[in-house]
């Protein structure tokens, strides 16, 4: 397990892993077993009676349908708590894939070593990329098994599509982190501008659609491109990975470009 | 001797600040050569530059014939590396670490080397790093530097942190090294163990090079340091500028004369006196390079 930085990277993550997936679980665990204890229909005629922009602002721009389970996953799940856990996830291996190392100091000794440093930094990468995947992937895993096992109807299609976003999103998050942590070499700003960004595209996204003259600018977070085609009702848009991918690109290109020409002091 | 390492007019500049300024000198295979300053001087930005940790901003540095810049990777091939602060991954076992260290040089049969050095420096490789004091994690440090068996070897402050007993057998680990004609550049605060160590020393201050040469040399460059005996009183006033003495104190009844440059005109004027005893003291390492240090003062 310790032969490469990738592999050594992932052997650090083991137990958070763990930890992640029993706690994703067993949260999906205790929602799906109180959804199905209680009368959906009765809590959506409360919701019905709120402003439409408290519901914009609570379940995004499509709203809060609690009228079903999958409606319930879509407005609060995948709307607040699993961007929450994916974005922590790659924004803090993302921040601190280099950026740690070099605080710490024991990049010195890895790079002595016959490593490049496009090398070190695309493990770093990959291992980023990894811990997201995973993350998003427990998500769908919980929902479907824990669906099947409820007697729930959650679309697998849209499961696997919002999942899919969510681990774009993350990613894309994740990149840029990496990058602001091979601009400074610290940890900590990586971290947090990182998680800053998406708190800020979270509210753009949310907020936008309850201003008529801010509406467009819904298009400049990350956020609309996860969700705003409501992939967990309607599957998969393709169209709407192409910010991610462009934006994982030029950060990861950005990234092992700033790598290579840093001084580490 | 070949020359395996060569510093050609190595400047690296911050800003308007310049932290190593045109700075030359070379390393030949199979020698000990020290490189020592204080804190701020430039050893660790011209060895972070040796390992192309720091891009140069002017000059060259070859090592085993290969550019730093360009063959960077054949020559990490050829290095072992420990740095002046040295850190392990607290969630790794000695010996986790070692291995991972191992693999990322495709060195992984060198671990049971590892493991006798471990033994040789008294270190417990199942400890986690963050249960080890500094001393035993600086071995951790010195035992990845050595075990894949590196034809040159770089050390930063490599006895930080270890006592006594254990710098003796990290001094025999440097002499087996050399012995088999390996070349090792060291930066060290540790004077003494310079001196015993070093084929080689340069001495560095404000980012330029103030004197380098062999231990021999240097000392002879150095101040000369005599103790005299004169029976009766002398007259201090006499040893002024032209005799070439900077200093005279006193211990007991003898008088202790720092001189420079050429000694005739320092002993001609002794002989006037009645000397009861004369002896040359040869200066220890922390006296040359404060001498040289002292020479320097101002030049910036």
């Amino acid at each position: 397990m310790l032969s490469t930085i990738l592999l050594k990277s992932l052997w650090d993550f083991k137990k958070a892993a763990i930890y992640w997936f029993v706690g994703i679980f067993f949260l999906a665990l205790y929602i799906m077993f109180v959804l199905s204890s209680i009368e959906l229909d009765a809590f959506q005629t409360v919701l019905d009676s709120f402003p439409k922009a408290l519901t914009q602002f609570i379940g995004g721009e499509s709203g809060i349908d609690f009228s079903s389970i999958s409606g319930f996953l879509n407005a609060q799940i995948f709307t607040i708590m699993a961007p929450i856990m994916v974005i922590a996830v790659a924004v803090n291996s993302g921040g601190k894939s280099t950026a740690s190392e070099e605080t710490i100091k024991s990049l010195d000794i890895i790079l002595s070593a016959p490593i490049s440093r496009e090398s070190f930094i695309i493990q770093k990468i990959f291992s980023m990329t990894t811990k997201t995947l995973f993350i998003a992937i427990v998500h769908w895993f919980s929902y479907f098994i824990l669906g099947i096992a409820f007697s729930q109807s959650i679309p697998n299609e849209g499961l696997i599509a919002i999942c899919f976003n969510l681990f774009l999103m993350g990613i894309s998050f994740g990149m840029i982190s990496i990058f602001i942590g091979t601009l400074s070499g610290n940890a900590s700003q990586a971290v947090g501008i990182g998680g800053a960004l998406a708190l800020i595209s979270y509210l753009i996204a949310n907020i936008a659609p309850l201003v008529d003259s801010l509406n467009n600018t819904k298009y400049f977070s990350l956020f609309y491109y996860y969700k705003g085609s409501d992939p967990l009702k309607t599957g998969f848009h393709s169209w709407h990975w192409a910010p991610f991918l462009a934006i994982t690109l030029i950060f990861l290109i950005l990234s092992i470009y700033q790598f290579r020409k840093r001084n580490l002091l | 001797m070949t020359e395996i390492i060569s510093v050609n007019k190595l400047t690296k500049k911050y800003g308007n600040f310049k932290a190593v300024s045109n700075i030359s000198f070379n390393v030949k295979k199979g020698e000990i050569f020290g490189l020592i300053g204080p804190n701020g001087a430039g050893k660790s930005t011209t060895m972070r530059s040796m390992l192309n940790f720091i891009f140069p901003t002017n000059g060259k540095i070859s090592i085993a014939g290969l550019d730093s810049i360009k063959d960077y990777l054949e020559i990490r091939n050829l290095i072992g590396y420990l740095p002046g602060e040295f850190t392990t991954y607290d969630n790794m076992t000695g010996l986790q670490y070692l291995t991972h260290m191992m693999h990322l040089r495709n060195k992984s049969e060198k671990i049971g080397y590892a493991k006798s050095l471990a033994k040789k420096f008294d270190l417990d490789l199942n400890k986690k790093a963050k249960q080890l004091s500094k001393g035993n994690k600086q071995k951790i440090g010195i035992i990845q530097a050595f075990c894949h068996d590196p034809e040159i070897l770089i050390l930063d402050e490599p006895t930080s942190g270890l006592d006594p007993l254990k710098q003796q057998e990290f001094d025999e680990l440097i002499l087996k090294f050399k012995e088999k004609g390996k070349t090792i550049f060291i930066s060290s605060h540790v004077l003494p163990e310079v001196e015993m160590l070093c084929d080689r020393v340069a001495i560095i201050k404000n980012g330029k090079i103030v004197a380098e040469n062999t231990m021999a040399k240097l000392k002879s460059m150095a101040m000369n340091r005599f103790e005299v005996a004169f029976k009766g009183d002398i007259s201090e006033k006499k040893f002024g500028k032209s005799t070439g003495v900077k200093n005279i104190s006193k211990s007991g009844e003898k008088f202790i004369f720092d001189v420079e440059g050429d000694v005739n005109k320092f002993i001609k004027k002794i002989s006037e006196n009645k000397v009861i005893s004369f002896r040359s003291m040869e200066p220890d390492l922390e006296e040359i390079f404060l001498s040289f240090y002292k020479k320097n003062k101002g030049k910036k």
